[in-house]
């Protein structure tokens, strides 16, 4: 019993409840509890640990710890402890609680052993991340929120499916590699995940919801959700060539859109596809080096989002908008922000010296290695538009661009300068010492990026995008507009789609009932009064019961005849 | 134990008898409260003394002699595998039923809580009895203080949803009747001697009496019909969410939990041993039948205004499922089905039990009247999560056992040749917690948008002691269903292989040259019979 | 400032090329490395494209009014 509550995500989920009767003063620092406890737990866990419970008949792996699934392990627990810093003044018990399932449900997936359990903590993710985005309380991200939910429970839906699909084909629910057959069970977990990989085309939830979410459900969103997929995709599906297609489409139409965006959350999230779609891309190429250049952009990848994301939530905490046409000039009095967020700017970049220097390096090498040069160009090409939105674009429009800003600017209170700053110093770490994250890859991994072709090729690119940026900076201007995407189709169709299935199939079945009732009524009606039928000079106005005495004789008489006859006929 | 049985039934009756002498509201209710609490804990050894290894065999019989001589028609009651569950529910909700109207009822007491205690006594009835003409008696007597309670203790519409209520039900039982008829006077020429009609369940669903193909097809139609029309199975489902609206509160816990689930008993007890050609042969249909109704009635309850109506439209959506397990025919299928049964009475009894506290409370079912409650009603809030979470399908919660073995269950059939019933029913428990949880986050969450809402008070210890054995059982079941599973483990593993072998038997059996036509194509004799000569001609 | 960051700029950019000349023989055999100063080209030409389509498309296709969807 004590050994499943130190399962990480049911350590969290159990932490969860157990916030709820804590008072309020003692709740930040506790919450921060239970990611330190999960990260040591992690650490000493040895590979092939597994804790086992029986369901049914079926034996559920509660727990299979594993290379893979401990450096994922590692960086949730990290990250939660980190997203926790950065939401110690949070008052608010739903969302500390759903926050912390929320990481609790992350982490059950990554160590998860069988397919049902995988399922049951992926659904905890989905609703307690709606919660998150429920926490706002504007009629904008309740509806948003709804949406959400529908599509992740969508995913869950199809997982699901797919899981007991493959249940019934193979009568196993480990979770194993699986070979690339386009059976409909995989394809429907595929779609699952997909979903929550935030893949194209069904990336619309994330560029939705996490702007509208709350300033640190943001941050707790941003790490897990799509990571977990990844995560999931590494282990479930590695090597299978439709994933190298998906992602590079998603690296280069995440880019796009954080091109066009002009709400600086907006633009990160949008990002967030482009980075997950370097990690599919790596996933889908399927070679060793591959796949430890997915996990390690991972784990980058949620240091220094997160730290972006922290950065971007402080500034929507001290001056209350995230839209780029609002801020401006802001470099004189959020300068710690600035500074902060250009270190995992700088990361997600690659520039020599930053953890993300090491990943990318690693992934598109791997990417060369294996042959496939179309990806590693579409991936050289996403470089440059990661640093032209989010290194360039978004801090010159919010830090930049005007003299100094006119509004008023709420200081930024401590924890979240801490939660930034360690995050920032971590992706420096793993910048300048690349091998203490290459030792905790999933494969024996002897890349180094510190080599000159290299350097070279990452300064290049980095130093011209920064001129021509310059030079046309004035087209990317924030203007304030919504911009469409392929949730289109379904935001303005859901109305009229809503009417047709369910309320004109509704009045349907009502009008046919009002139509039978109406008949009945009437035949009840013409057959109120059967006199009117045997003599027709009977007075209308009659009540049926007064016939004459002789009548009422004959018929008491032939009554009579018949339950004779009845009981005569029974009993002989 | 025997006699416990009888007594268990018959209880609540002596609740009718004492209101003759005491007539005085209080004395009314707090007979009615005993009574029933009585009924319950009779039951309890009837639980525990049962034998679980040996529940395929119907226990604790009470025979009695045959009504007329030559017929067959016998008191016969008793409890198996199938039935102790049920029986139990039954039981169990009598009590929580007559305490959940103790304050909301104003008029004629007497007459409310003998119309509660006549239905506690019909539905333990239908439960318990082996015979079917018993069990017809006891199913049609159900309806009649369950129209009452609509139609008198109703809310606006309430002669009008009564009526479609009872005529519609008791058309569907009528044709049942005719069907039972001729059942019983086959089944008694088939016993032979001097009986010229049975009606012993026993011997009908027992592997000695074999039904040609062409008679199963009509029989298994009528029975269906009227126990689909009970379920409410989708297209027949149109009086519920009616019935339910109306109906007070009591009435509604008690068609919900128990009532609806007379129907979906029925198909198991009768359709299931007795016709098994035409169940299999139509399970495909049937499985339709049921997929729609899931998906559909988890769209109408998405778009609902009235909260009653809502979860009406959920009990369409889950019975659904509980179809689609019966009609999979594995045990993983059937045993998922029964569980859910269990599970759906909990569950949305204690919704509808929770609607009616806060009817009670703001007089209104509207969402749009509500918002923000869960500010000032803290404690009836985490009640309604937990209800609104089982009802989903949370795992760790009692509807994910249910619907886990179902899916798993519907997946691996072999009579739904294709797998998309199956995704789509899958896909049918994302509606499902899509509607509830959308509508638990407008009703308590949020800002309190009516100012009357303020006012609200929070439930008192006698709310709370309803809802909480319910919940008791909602995480029990979810944790440990094998400690409610086991006990119709046995019963449906020998019920599907006698199913089985039935159905081969028939085949064997059937003389092509003496159906007619449509039956020989319909259930592909001629090649079913090449199959088995071939094989050897399996028993 | 613009000055400082422009000359820091233009000697970096010729740090590398110096680089890419002198000591970068055939490193990794792309089809690319044939072209002098690639990844400079890339980064200006691929930076310039992708501006202007995105603006392109915004402007024309995606862009809409704010409470659009309200």
């Amino acid at each position: 019993m004590i050994e499943i509550l130190t399962i990480p995500g049911i350590l969290f989920i159990a932490g969860a409840l157990l916030l709820t009767l804590i008072p309020q003063k003692l709740r930040s620092p506790l919450f921060l509890l239970f990611p330190l406890l999960a990260f040591v737990i992690i650490w000493m866990r040895p590979d092939g640990y597994q804790v086992t419970t029986a369901f049914l008949d079926y034996e559920l792996i509660l727990m299979q710890t594993d290379s893979l699934s401990r450096v994922f392990g590692l960086i949730f627990s990290f990250i939660a402890l980190g997203a926790g810093i950065y939401a110690y003044h949070l008052k608010d018990l739903g969302q500390q609680v759903n926050a912390l399932a929320y990481a609790g449900g992350a982490l059950g997936v990554t160590f998860a052993g069988d397919l049902l359990t995988l399922v049951i903590f992926w659904e905890v993710m989905a609703v307690t991340s709606t919660w998150l985005i429920w926490a706002r309380r504007t009629p904008q991200t309740d509806a948003a929120g709804m949406r959400y939910l529908l599509y992740h429970i969508l995913g869950g839906g199809l997982l699901f499916a797919g899981i007991l699909w493959h249940l019934a084909d193979t009568g196993s629910l480990a979770v194993v590699t699986l070979t690339q057959a386009y059976t409909p069970a995989n394809v429907l977990m595929l779609l699952g995940v997909g979903v929550n990989a935030a893949a194209v085309p069904f990336h619309t939830w994330l560029a939705d919801a996490y702007p509208k979410a709350t300033i640190t459900g943001s941050i707790f969103m941003s790490a897990f959700t799509t990571k977990t997929a990844v995560y999931v995709l590494i282990r479930m599906f590695p090597g299978w060539e439709i994933l190298i297609w998906f992602g590079a489409v998603m690296t280069l139409y995440g880019v796009f859109y954080a091109v066009i965006c002009k709400d600086i959350r907006e633009i990160l999230s949008y990002h967030i596809v482009s980075q997950v779609g370097y990690m599919i891309v790596a996933i889908g190429i399927g070679t060793e080096m591959a796949l430890n250049g997915s996990t390690a952009h991972a784990f980058n990848n949620i240091l220094y989002k997160t730290l972006m994301f922290m950065a971007a939530g402080a500034i929507l905490y001290s001056v209350g908008s995230s839209k780029m046409s609002h801020l401006g000039g802001l470099h004189k009095k959020l300068r710690w922000v600035l500074l902060l967020y250009m270190v995992g700017a700088f990361s997600i970049s690659g520039i020599p010296l930053f953890n993300g220097f090491v990943s990318k390096g690693l992934t598109i090498s791997a990417a060369g290695y294996a042959g496939n040069e179309t990806a590693m160009l579409v991936l050289l090409l996403a470089s440059v538009g990661t640093w032209l939105s989010v290194g360039l674009k978004l801090p010159y429009f919010t830090w930049f661009n005007k003299q100094d800003y006119e509004g008023e600017v709420k200081p930024v209170p401590a924890n979240m300068y801490i939660a930034m700053g360690i995050t920032a110093a971590a992706c420096l770490f793993f910048g300048v010492w690349p091998q203490a994250l290459l030792g905790l890859m999933p494969f024996e991994e002897s890349y180094n990026p510190f080599y000159l072709y290299h350097f070279v090729e990452v300064t290049q690119i980095l130093l011209m995008t920064f001129v021509v940026f310059w030079l046309l900076k004035k087209k990317l201007a924030p203007e304030l507009v919504t911009v469409l995407d392929i949730d289109w189709f379904f935001r303005k169709a859901a109305p009229s789609v809503r009417s047709l299935f369910v309320v004109k199939v509704d009045r349907f079945y009502d009008r046919t009932e009002e139509m039978i009732l109406a008949t009945t009524g009437r035949l009840a009606k013409a057959f109120e009064n059967p006199m009117l039928w045997l003599n027709p000079f009977t007075d209308k106005k009659n009540q049926a019961t007064s016939y004459s005495q002789a009548m009422e004789v004959g018929m008491s008489f032939i009554l009579l005849t018949i339950l004779v006859m009845l009981l005569w006929f029974f009993l002989i | 134990m025997e006699l416990l049985l009888n007594l268990t039934i018959y209880f609540p009756l002596v609740g009718i008898l004492l209101f003759l002498f005491f007539r005085s509201d209080t004395a009314v209710k707090w007979i009615s409260l005993i009574v029933t609490s009585i009924t319950f804990m009779l039951s309890l050894p009837l639980l525990f003394g049962f034998d679980v290894a040996g529940s395929a065999v119907p226990q604790y019989v009470t025979e009695g002699s045959p009504i007329l001589a030559g017929m067959d028609i016998k008191y016969l009651v008793g409890l198996d595998g199938l039935s102790l569950l049920l029986f139990m529910l039954t039981t169990l909700f009598g009590p929580i039923v007559i305490l959940s109207s103790w304050n909301s009822v104003k008029k004629s007491l007497i007459g409310y809580y003998s119309m509660l205690l006549i239905l506690q006594m019909a539905s333990l009835g239908v439960f318990a009895s082996l015979d079917l003409v018993v069990f017809y008696v006891f199913f049609e007597l159900s309806l009649i203080p369950m129209y009452f309670l609509i139609g008198i203790w109703g809310g606006s519409d309430k002669i009008r949803a009564t009526i479609k209520f009872f005529i519609y039900t008791l058309v569907g039982s009528l044709i049942m009747l005719v069907a039972l008829m001729y059942l019983g006077f086959h089944a008694g020429a088939a016993m032979g001697g001097d009986i010229s009609f049975t009606a012993d369940w026993r011997y009908i669903s027992g592997p000695d009496y074999l039904i040609g193909l062409a008679e199963q097809t009509w029989l298994f139609l009528a029975f269906a019909l009227a126990f689909c029309i009970k379920v409410p199975l989708f297209p027949f489902h149109t009086w519920l969410p009616y019935a339910h609206t109306e109906a007070p509160t009591a009435g509604s816990v008690v068609l919900a939990a128990i009532m609806l689930k007379l129907g979906t008993y029925g198909l198991v007890r009768v359709c299931l041993p007795v016709f098994p050609n035409a169940f299999m042969e139509f399970a495909p249909w049937m499985a339709t039948l049921a997929v729609i109704g899931i998906i559909y009635g988890a769209l109408v309850a998405m778009v609902q205004k009235d909260v009653k109506k809502l979860v009406a439209y959920s009990s369409v959506s889950h019975l659904g499922f509980v179809v689609l397990g019966i009609f999979a025919l594995n045990t993983v299928a059937v045993q998922g089905a029964i569980i859910q049964m269990i599970n759906h009475g909990l569950s949305t009894g204690a919704l509808f039990l929770i609607v009616g506290m806060i009817y009670d409370r703001a007089h209104t079912r509207q969402i749009s009247d509500f918002g923000g409650v869960a500010k000032v009603m803290p404690v009836f809030a985490v009640m309604f999560m937990i209800a609104t979470l089982a009802s989903i399908g949370l795992p760790g919660l009692n509807g994910f056992v249910g619907e886990f073995l179902i899916l798993n269950g519907a997946f691996i059939s072999t009579l739904y040749a294709n797998k998309v019933y199956a995704v789509l029913a899958a896909t049918g428990v994302i509606l499902a917690a899509v509607y509830m949880l959308w509508m638990y986050q407008r009703v308590m969450f949020g800002p309190i948008t009516n100012k009357e809402n303020e006012k609200l008070i929070d439930l008192d210890a006698r709310e709370i002691s309803l809802l909480v054995p319910l919940v008791i059982f909602m995480i029990w079941i979810g944790i440990r269903p094998v400690d409610f599973t086991k006990y119709s483990e046995e019963w449906v593993e020998s019920f599907i292989e006698m199913s089985e072998e039935k159905s081969e038997a028939v085949m064997l059996q059937t003389d092509l040259s003496e159906i007619p036509d449509w039956t020989a194509r319909l259930y592909g004799v001629e090649a079913r019979q090449l199959l088995t000569a071939d094989v050897g001609g399996r028993k | 400032m613009n000055k400082w960051i422009w000359t820091v700029t233009a000697v970096i950019l010729l740090v590398t090329l110096v680089l890419e000349f002198a000591f970068l023989g055939d490193y990794d055999s792309h089809w690319w490395n044939a072209i002098p100063a690639f990844y400079a080209l890339w980064g200006l030409v691929g930076c310039a494209v992708m501006i202007y389509t995105a603006k392109w498309i915004a402007k024309n296709l995606l862009n809409r009014d704010v409470s659009y969807y309200d």
